[in-house]
């Protein structure tokens, strides 16, 4: 008797001689195990088709799609470009700002950007002292601050759009939380949150990252912030056209957790600290400096530069004015 | 009939096709891409979902042109959209389908794989245990479709003989890795 396991391949590839094919087709009929063995056969030539069609679907997606490399990669590439651009620049930067705790009794949360520290500034401070009624309108705001930093004062700064300086800065003597535990962190150890600091839309923005169902009395309380505040409303009008967004995200490499922004005006930061936890992290702004405050921690965050660990706030005194305590 | 004749450079493509030259599909790729992505964009599809649709249409060519009773009658660029029309189709026919299914009707075969699925799926693993040459082999002929003569020369095998028998040896051990992994009766269903 013939093995016909012998000629399977012969039979499901069609290459069985016409007489053969009659007797294979016979035994087929009675023979099980022969019927087990060609259905395996069939099987196998599926899977061999299956796998080629695989094979060449990959080279298809390989030959005609631009690979775009992970998220991750793309950060690390950010991060250094950044860290080896800007040093210099921050250098520059750092020097003519030195960051010293000035408080003053006026509380104004003017997020205007603000381009000098030149004499314009000090004209400007002087100007709105005589403008007491927009304490009223911290107050109304703090509880959406949800924490503890409450701004201390500060008068409203002008923005010199001829100053050839193009750092972004936001009002003086300001401290501004802005939290990021809105922020649900996405379970890809990345998190990205979106400020928006153009002007008299930032405060709005921060809400909107704390609780968006406050947008509507966001709303009142900036016509009432105008309302109150002639000066207030002409600037914020002026200065409605200039925006930027402000990014921060996170995320993770095996040790450490950087904070990355980015802001439409190109500065960029990428700050290294250990175990930061984007859940309490705070971002202040005081004095024209970014702080990012992590559990009792205190680091400056500098635009154009790489920093890290050094960057911890060590002068008591700026920590206590950042932690929001009574000097 | 010059060489820049584009019926010429059509069955070109398609000769090239049938030679197993894959990279004759990119070229079709390109050409092709706008004319898909259009209709896809015009029905409700993204462009990712364009490029895979014609990534898929350009398998089907690649498949069909090599079995023997078929013959392209039109222009390779209209059999590839009408084959991506006809996927598009069925994409979206089965997202409809998937989405009015009622939850409480939706049953666990609906929608994992069938039986016979995970059973090729287990061939499919098997076969990435038997050796590249050999997988190589099976893949020349079986999806290919080249000939014993072919592969003889393209894999260096001395004629069709011996490559016929190292292609059976093959698929022999194929077969045996299945068998000694699973009950053959339970494994067919």
């Amino acid at each position: 008797m013939k093995d016909w396991t012998e000629h399977i391949e012969d039979y499901l590839s069609g290459q069985l001689s016409p007489q053969d094919l009659k007797a294979f087709t016979k035994e087929l009929e009675t023979n099980a195990t022969l019927k087990q063995e060609v259905a395996l056969g069939k099987l196998l030539i599926e899977a061999i088709e299956k796998t080629g069609e695989l094979d060449l679907k990959d080279y298809l997606i390989k030959h005609t799609t631009t690979a775009t490399p992970s998220k991750t990669k793309y950060y690390w590439t950010f991060g250094a470009a950044a860290a080896i651009l800007i040093f210099g620049i921050f250098m520059y930067n750092a020097s003519e700002e030195p960051v010293t705790a000035k408080k003053e009794p006026k509380s104004y949360f003017g997020f205007e950007e603000l381009e000098n520290t030149t004499a314009e500034v000090s004209k400007a401070k002087r100007k709105k002292k005589t403008e007491p009624k927009i304490a009223q309108i911290d107050d109304d705001d703090r509880p959406l601050d949800s924490s503890n930093y409450i701004a201390q004062g500060d008068e409203l700064a002008f923005l010199d759009e001829n100053t050839a300086e193009s750092r972004m800065m936001l009002s003086s003597n300001t401290i501004i939380p802005i939290s990021i535990a809105a922020v649900t962190p996405p379970p890809v150890k990345e998190s990205t949150i979106t400020y928006d600091y153009s002007n008299s839309k930032s405060r709005a923005l921060k809400k909107e990252v704390f609780s968006k169902n406050k947008i509507a009395s966001r709303k009142d309380r900036d016509s009432l912030s105008a309302a109150n505040n002639e000066k207030t409303k002409e600037i914020k009008k002026q200065k409605a056209q200039k925006k930027y967004t402000f990014q921060v995200s996170f995320y993770e490499n095996e040790s450490d957790t950087i904070l990355l922004c980015n802001s439409t005006s190109e500065e960029k930061v990428d700050l290294e600290v250990d175990n930061l936890s984007p859940e309490n992290a705070v971002i202040l702004l005081y004095k024209n400096t970014y702080y990012l405050k992590s559990g009792e921690d205190f680091y400056q965050i500098y635009f154009n530069q790489s920093s890290s660990i050094e960057s911890k706030i060590t002068d008591i005194e700026l920590i206590d004015i950042l932690k929001g305590e009574p000097e | 009939m010059s060489q820049s004749n584009p019926l010429d450079k059509n069955s070109l493509v398609l000769e090239k096709i049938k030679a197993g030259d894959k990279a004759a599909l990119l070229d079709l790729y390109e050409s092709n891409l706008s004319m898909v992505s259009n209709h896809i964009l015009k029905n409700n599809g993204s462009r990712d979902e364009a490029k895979d649709i014609l990534h898929d249409s350009l398998i089907v060519l690649w498949n069909n042109i090599r079995k023997p009773d078929f013959k392209l009658t039109s222009k390779p660029s209209t059999y590839i959209m009408a084959v991506s029309k006809n996927l598009w189709l069925k994409k979206l026919s089965k997202a409809k389908r998937e989405s009015s299914k009622d939850i409480t009707t939706l049953n666990v075969s609906d929608h994992p794989l069938s039986v016979h699925q995970i059973d090729v799926k287990k061939a499919m693993l098997a076969l990435d245990e038997i050796g590249d040459t050999c997988k190589q082999i099976l893949s020349k002929f079986y999806f290919d479709g080249f000939s014993m003569k072919e592969i003889a020369s393209q894999m260096n095998y001395a004629n069709a003989d011996t490559a016929k028998a190292k292609k059976h040896q093959c698929f022999k051990r194929l077969s045996e890795i299945i068998k000694s992994r699973y009950n053959l009766t339970d494994f067919l269903g």
